[in-house]
């Protein structure tokens, strides 16, 4: 009972997911292998990156500068590519990842050396690189990749797509990190109080280093899924992806305060998204309606948490009175 | 004493400096930039970025981020274009009803924030994409057109054949800004509560109220810019004003309001938006590309940062 009491909003997120797919299957079928297959490929670059966006709210940071990190990655991915003719697939995520760690690591080092809000270097950053991946691409578009690199997303292992299962260990392996290493613990305690991790030890800098440059790295790496499922690579690619992938974490329960985090809870989150989407498009309901949708499931999310911390208040008080 | 005033006006001082060496280095550079009709237009160009800079810097001040301004004002242009283009309602009654919809919106916002004590970035990403998502559907994806010859005071209407109106409209907006933020205890408190919470509580004020009173300010900015933006481009689209929601938060950065709170003055906020126009007004005269333009913003916003946060240690 406890377990699922602290595993309520997973429940619940869950619970939504099933409600909507049961609501759209009214009309068109929802539940059937071939959809639901879909939704996760269509959503697994999301995915992915959500995970180290949640890695890096977890820390009490915040990275706005993820849409230009997957432009200059994708584009930077896809020249490589179609001068090598697509022969390397794997030089090619690895360069792809190698790009977005750098990215990364920058932001990550001005956070943690300097001490300037996160949001506010991830927007300068932002601007930078959006503009040096235009200027160096003129805009263009990189197109005709071929070669095997075209085939690592979609070929299938098992019937399902390799773009999931790369989802699926990047979930696992964050998961062991996390929640069974000395360093994910320590991750953990610098997000719920910086000072308080320093003075037991925890170098601040590292983990703050580690969340920037993690997140980078599956930035790159999902990317490169996108420009191998597209065969293309657009240096206006992933504009207003942060937002989305905030969205996800906020839905799944992750704080902005830092410390509080659940991977089970951003999946599902990019999940519900990505349902929402899918749903709507399937029930023939006008696209215009994505964002509102979007923003009612946020508010609601969020304002829901109040409903999870008002008797831990109460209690606090009662305490204080006694 | 003394001292301490210089300090706090260090960051103006400097910023305008180097507002006034970008000014006399772009007249240098290009012939066309140091004319009437040209510093006409930088000024016409600040209007819209600047109000909605007054009301992000002042939900700054109070410890927040109003993510949801630019899609609240892209709404708003919505909302005018029917009421006076579909509808041919009067202007007066656009406004208003306008003018309501953006503080019911605003105030949307403070409650959940103030009331219900929700981190703002949470609850301000979730109007953004409502806000957004309820302009969408209203105009159904479509710009909706207003006659040009109607709604032209607020954008269009150059007072003596030179001075645009709506620079007058976001002089008065700053002035009102300045004011309530500097001169009335309203505006104090709200700085009081950003800088820190439990010394506000413990002096008595009411941070719920306070709060609360900061985002439907933050509304009514989001609604004077629609007025001029409209008027502008005589039609309303739903995301009109979306991409100047990250500048905003730039330029205020940028005049020295911090993002943890409590700090930053409304002066500085105006330089920072004339800085960033000039920047971009300047290389646009000298035909730079707008992708080498945010280069040079973004570089110079982390370069001012990473100066001020290396002084300050």
């Amino acid at each position: 009972m406890k377990y699922l009491k602290k595993k309520s909003r997973e429940l619940i997120l869950l619970a939504v997911i099933l409600v909507i797919g049961c609501i759209v299957s009214t009309t068109t079928p929802f539940f059937t292998k071939l959809n639901i297959i879909n939704i996760l490929y269509g959503n697994a670059a999301y995915g992915i990156m959500a995970i180290g966006m949640m890695l890096v709210i977890t820390t009490g940071n915040i990275d706005i500068s993820v849409g230009p990190q997957m432009a200059a990655t994708s584009v930077i991915c896809g020249l490589f590519v179609v001068a090598t003719g697509g022969k390397y697939p794997l030089l090619s995520v690895l360069i792809a990842m190698a790009v977005g760690l750098a990215v990364g690591l920058f932001n990550g080092t001005m956070v943690a050396l300097l001490n300037i809000p996160a949001i506010v270097v991830t927007l300068g950053s932002m601007n930078i690189i959006r503009g040096v991946i235009y200027l160096v691409s003129n805009g263009e578009w990189v197109e005709g990749l071929t070669g095997s690199f075209v085939k690592i997303a979609g070929t299938k292992i098992i019937g399902i797509q390799a773009a999931i299962w790369v989802w699926a260990l990047i979930i696992a392996i964050t998961y062991f990190f996390l929640y069974r290493t000395k360093f994910g613990r320590d991750i953990l305690a610098v997000g719920g109080n910086a000072d308080a991790a320093m003075r037991v030890g925890i170098s601040k800098i590292k983990v703050y280093l580690f969340a920037f440059g993690y997140l980078g790295t599956l930035v790159g790496l999902a990317s490169a899924i996108q420009a191998a499922k597209v065969k293309s690579a657009s240096p206006s690619n992933g504009a207003g992806t942060e937002m989305q992938l905030i969205a996800a974490c906020v839905i799944g329960g992750t704080e902005f305060t830092g410390g509080i985090s659940s991977i089970a809870g951003t999946t599902l989150g990019v999940i519900l998204l990505g349902v929402i989407k899918n749903g709507l498009v399937l029930a023939k309901v006008p696209v215009y309606w994505q964002n509102l949708a979007t923003g009612v499931i946020i508010i609601l999310a969020v304002a829901s948490s109040i409903f999870n911390s008002l008797p831990k208040k109460k209690k606090a008080k009662k305490e204080v009175n006694a | 004493m003394k001292q301490k005033t210089r300090i706090k006006y260090y960051n103006e001082v400097v910023l305008a400096g180097v507002f006034l060496a970008l000014f006399i280095a772009f007249s240098i550079i290009s012939p066309s930039f140091l004319t009437l009709k040209n510093t006409m237009t930088l000024l016409s160009q600040m209007v819209e970025l600047g109000v909605l800079t007054l009301g992000m810097a002042a939900t700054m001040i109070s410890g927040g981020m109003d993510l949801s301004l630019g899609t609240l004002c892209s709404m708003c242009t919505v909302t005018l274009s029917i009421f006076i283009g579909t509808n041919a309602w009067g202007e007066g009654t656009a406004m208003l009803l306008t003018l309501i919809i953006a503080l019911v919106c605003g105030a949307f916002n403070g409650f959940m924030i103030g009331y219900l004590n929700i981190q703002s970035m949470l609850v301000t990403l979730g109007t953004q994409s409502l806000f957004k998502g309820i302009g969408l559907v209203v105009s159904n994806g479509l710009p909706i057109k207003i006659p040009t010859e109607k709604f032209a005071l607020w954008g269009r209407v150059r007072l003596w054949g030179f001075l645009p109106f709506q620079v007058i409209v976001y002089a008065a907006a700053i002035a009102v800004t300045i004011l309530i933020f500097n001169y009335t205890i309203t505006g104090r408190r709200i700085y009081l509560v950003g800088s820190n919470t439990e010394v506000a509580r413990f002096a008595g004020i009411n941070i719920k109220k306070s709060i609360f009173l900061t985002y439907v300010f933050s509304a009514f900015m989001a609604f004077v810019a629609s007025l001029t933006y409209t008027s502008k481009v005589s039609c309303g689209r739903a995301d009109l004003a979306e991409a100047l929601i990250l500048k905003t938060v730039c330029a205020s950065v940028f005049g020295g309001v911090s993002t943890l709170g409590g700090i930053g003055n409304i002066a500085g906020a105006v330089l920072g938006v004339a800085v960033i126009t000039i920047i971009s007004n300047g290389l646009d005269m000298m035909n730079a590309s707008v992708y080498f333009q945010q280069i040079v913003i973004g570089g110079l916003l982390l370069l001012v940062l990473a100066f001020r946060h290396g002084k300050k240690k």
